[in-house]
């Protein structure tokens, strides 16, 4: 039997550390991730012993992404079923957005793509300073519909207007003047620098906590409405089944350039 | 006599001056301080010569927050009873907020729980390098309630969700870097500091100064009625549960609230 995608522990504090365990795919995501990330939450979020949730990456990195193999698969399926990934992956990133609990993602290696957008929806970001991040979906002829509401109110719509229109990588630091990531550490740092955060959470009233994260949700706008997640997913789904898509995706694949890109250097 | 908990002047230019002066309490806000403040912010209201408003504290502190014998006395008090007294709690960082002149916070000190909250209804902000912040109301089991609304405006979701979850301490950089202070100079040069601003201030349109922040205000999204009330009711809630309860009572009898019980010698 092959090893779960997802693990997770609760220490006797009542830390919980759901830990994304593909790490011979740097943990790029599929269905079977965004639905055991889904039940997961789910069962951490009604678990009172469970007083916050830390989200970290097995092995390399954080989180690369989506699977483009598993993404090109989805693509040639019916409509109905591309929606219905669409709206697993839009409801996982929303649901972690609105989890009840503080949440804190511990990143390191590459972030990419969804990986941006499952930061974004977390409470707390610690970043290593080897981390790099892109939002490198249009790179591919798809489109990052479900996690730009959490992009724009993390990063401020100035910046993902830049990064998700040129899907450059760009680093810690500059991670952190943009405000994607809270706190920077030196690589393998992310334990110590994450226990005296961990530590003054334990220090809130747990239903201080709840009603204070409710709040902040409720004053910034950052529940996205149930309209607002359907047309994310249509969007999403929508676009991953354009010939754009299926050419951006062969690329990925056979590792090549595609077709609306002429090469370094060639001039019209 | 007893010495006047707020003082306020007026210099020959038209500017104000308003001075929290309680500082062998470290400027710890109650309801007479905040029925002075709410007093004189109608007051310079309603005087068109003024120019610009500087808040600030006297002592160490620029102001430690809600005065905790206040809250304690607030604690027992009905609902409704709450509610009308967080309601004025509600009005004071309404007024300051909507003051017609340009208004700076003179950060002198460290500024804790409330006290950001007047900081962040301020126009500029300027502070001490030396002084630190902290949204510490989770650790008594309380939410930053009304404060919000502005607090989040000026320091961002992102970083609310950090703040106002970990109740963690953070120095002077990091308040400029989040957005509560627009400049950190050296305790010894913040009369300078503001001085310099005024001197700017001074050159331009008093009218189209006041007209400048009408506009900003709307067009940042109106903090409305509804708004306030319901920051009012949530924090006039949770004063009344058995965690506000033991989180006050656990403070004036200087042990542990029942909540951070389970840390002691467990964890990694």
């Amino acid at each position: 039997m092959s090893d779960p995608v997802v693990l997770c522990a609760t220490d006797s504090r009542g830390v919980a550390t759901v830990t994304l365990n593909r790490p011979e795919v740097n943990n790029a995501y599929n269905s079977d991730v965004i639905d055991t990330l889904i039940a997961t939450a789910g069962k951490l979020a009604v678990d009172d012993a469970v007083r916050l949730v830390v989200l970290r990456g097995n092995g390399r990195h954080f989180q690369a992404g989506a699977d483009l193999k598993w993404l090109q698969e989805v693509s040639t399926q019916s409509p109905e079923i591309n929606v219905e990934v669409s709206r697993h992956t839009t409801d996982a990133v929303r649901g972690l957005n609105e989890f009840p609990k503080p949440t804190i993602a511990l990143v390191h290696g590459g972030c990419f793509g969804g990986g941006t957008g499952v930061i974004a929806a977390c409470d707390i970001v610690i970043a290593a300073e080897d981390s790099i991040f892109s939002i490198t979906e249009a790179r591919w002829g798809v489109m990052a519909g479900p996690i730009f509401p959490q992009l724009n109110a993390r990063m401020g719509e100035q910046n993902v207007r830049r990064y998700a229109l040129t899907c450059e990588r760009f680093g810690a630091k500059r991670a952190h003047e943009m405000r994607l990531v809270h706190a920077v550490c030196p690589e393998g740092g992310l334990d110590q620098a994450a226990a005296p955060i961990i530590d003054a959470i334990l220090q809130g009233g747990p239903g201080a906590l709840r009603e204070t994260k409710r709040l902040i949700t409720d004053i910034a706008g950052l529940a996205v409405s149930d309209p607002l997640a359907e047309q994310l997913a249509q969007q999403h789904a929508a676009k991953r089944q354009t010939d754009e898509a299926d050419e951006g995706l062969r690329s990925f694949v056979e590792k090549r350039d595609p077709a609306w890109y002429s090469g370094k250097g060639a001039s019209a | 006599m007893a010495e006047a908990i707020i003082l306020a002047e007026v210099d020959d230019r038209g500017i104000a001056t308003v001075t929290l002066n309680r500082p062998d309490v470290h400027n710890a806000l109650n309801d007479e301080v905040i029925g002075g403040l709410c007093d004189v912010f109608d007051d310079f209201a309603a005087r068109e010569d003024l120019k610009a408003l500087i808040l600030t504290g006297r002592g160490k502190s620029f102001s430690a927050g809600a005065d905790l014998n206040w809250m304690r006395r607030a604690a027992g008090f009905s609902y409704e009873e709450n509610l009308a007294d967080a309601k004025i709690t509600a009005g004071l960082f309404h007024r300051l907020n909507t003051l017609p002149m340009p208004t700076i916070a003179k950060v002198q000190g460290s500024a804790f729980a409330g006290a950001l909250g007047l900081i962040a209804c301020c126009d500029i902000a300027v502070g001490a390098e030396d002084a630190m912040f902290a949204v510490t109301e989770a650790r008594i089991g309380l939410i930053a309630a009304v404060i919000s609304p502005y607090l989040i405006a000026a320091i961002g979701p992102g970083a609310a969700r950090r703040y106002f979850q970990t109740a963690e301490r953070f120095d002077a950089a990091e308040a400029k870097r989040i957005g509560l202070l627009h400049e950190v100079v050296r305790a010894d040069g913040l009369d300078e500091a503001v001085e310099r601003i005024l001197r700017d201030m001074l050159k331009n349109a008093p009218l189209a100064l006041r007209a400048c922040k009408t506009l900003i205000r709307e067009c940042a999204g109106p903090v409305t009625e509804a708004t306030r009330d319901d920051t009012a009711g949530r924090i006039a809630g949770i004063r009344a549960t058995a965690e506000g309860q033991e989180g006050i009572a656990a403070f004036f009898e200087k042990r542990k609230p029942n909540w951070s019980a389970k840390q002691e010698g467990s964890g990694q």
